[in-house]
């Protein structure tokens, strides 16, 4: 007969699996293995969000057509730092987001989970950031003036 | 010739759009192919049944070819936009989506989102 084992938490500081008599089964060796992993994956998807990322400096002057400008080194800082953040912060599961420039200078991430959205525009020339949540449809955004406030943003978006 | 037109509702749009601001996983262009800069007044597009595709893709200053969206008319103007023919000496099929917010950085990446989510990519 196989064993029931209940993962009573995938968060990421609370990791911990029991049997049906309610004892453990993972022991504090699995759970670092566990962890390493984790930040090992997280490590990965930072590095290939932040080489999206440092990529768009590579786009000249009317990147579109229609007279874009170069993504400026403001919006790759903004942009760099929000990931390094969310790396960083442990408590959440990152997810690759689309990366995309827009031709005042600016940097946009989008994030898709189903049928709900969230987008963080980093603006090419301001200290400010523009967020835009689509559910199903209905968009709502707003505008925070700091990374901490734009990562509280996704946090509550991630959280559903 | 440069008369300008009305351009119906089931008529569309061609829109420029450089690889970057392409999802390819969703098959669909990012917001950033339509948000309009800081100072323009309106974004640029062609009249589709004014124009050819391979002209509508081609920037004819520097003859590089991008890819195109493609939007019916009357999705802008079912969210409140204007779609006007400013046809040019150059382009006869040029015209513009008007009437988006120029100083409101929430506004504008909103109307970029439903215009993105409205087009689809042709093939080229």
């Amino acid at each position: 007969m196989n064993a029931v084992i209940n993962f009573f938490s995938l968060d990421y500081n609370r990791i911990g699996a029991v049997n049906s008599h309610g004892n453990s089964v993972i022991s504090a060796w699995d759970i670092q293995l566990l962890k390493a992993e984790i930040n090992a994956i997280d490590t990965r998807i930072r590095n290939e969000i932040i080489e999206k990322i440092l990529d768009l400096r590579h786009l000249g002057q009317n990147w579109d057509s229609y007279g874009a400008v170069p993504v400026s080194e403001k919006a790759i800082v903004n942009a760099y730092h929000f990931v390094s953040k969310m790396a960083s912060d442990g408590s959440f599961i990152i997810k690759r987001p689309i990366v995309s420039p827009e031709p005042n200078g600016g940097i946009l991430l989008k994030w898709k989970w189903q049928d709900r959205e969230l987008l963080n525009w980093f603006l090419a020339d301001d200290t400010n950031f523009v967020y835009l949540e689509n559910f199903a449809g209905e968009r709502n955004g707003g505008k925070v003036s700091s990374l901490d406030d734009l990562l509280k943003i996704f946090k509550k978006w991630q959280s559903g | 010739m440069t008369t300008k037109e009305f351009i119906p509702d089931d008529n569309s749009l061609h829109r420029r759009v450089n690889d970057r601001c392409y999802d390819a996983l969703a098959g669909k262009c990012t917001e950033g192919a339509f948000l309009l800069r800081s100072k323009e007044e309106y974004l640029s597009v062609n009249w589709a049944e004014r124009t050819d595709l391979q002209t509508s893709a081609t920037d004819h200053n520097s003859g590089k070819v991008f890819k195109l969206a493609e939007l019916v008319v009357k999705e802008p103007r079912a969210i409140g936009l204007n779609v006007e023919h400013i046809p040019t000496l150059n382009n006869h099929a040029h015209a513009g989506i008007l009437g988006i917010s120029l100083h409101d950085d929430v506004q504008k990446i909103i109307v970029a989102s439903k215009l993105a989510e409205k087009s689809k990519i042709l093939k080229q």
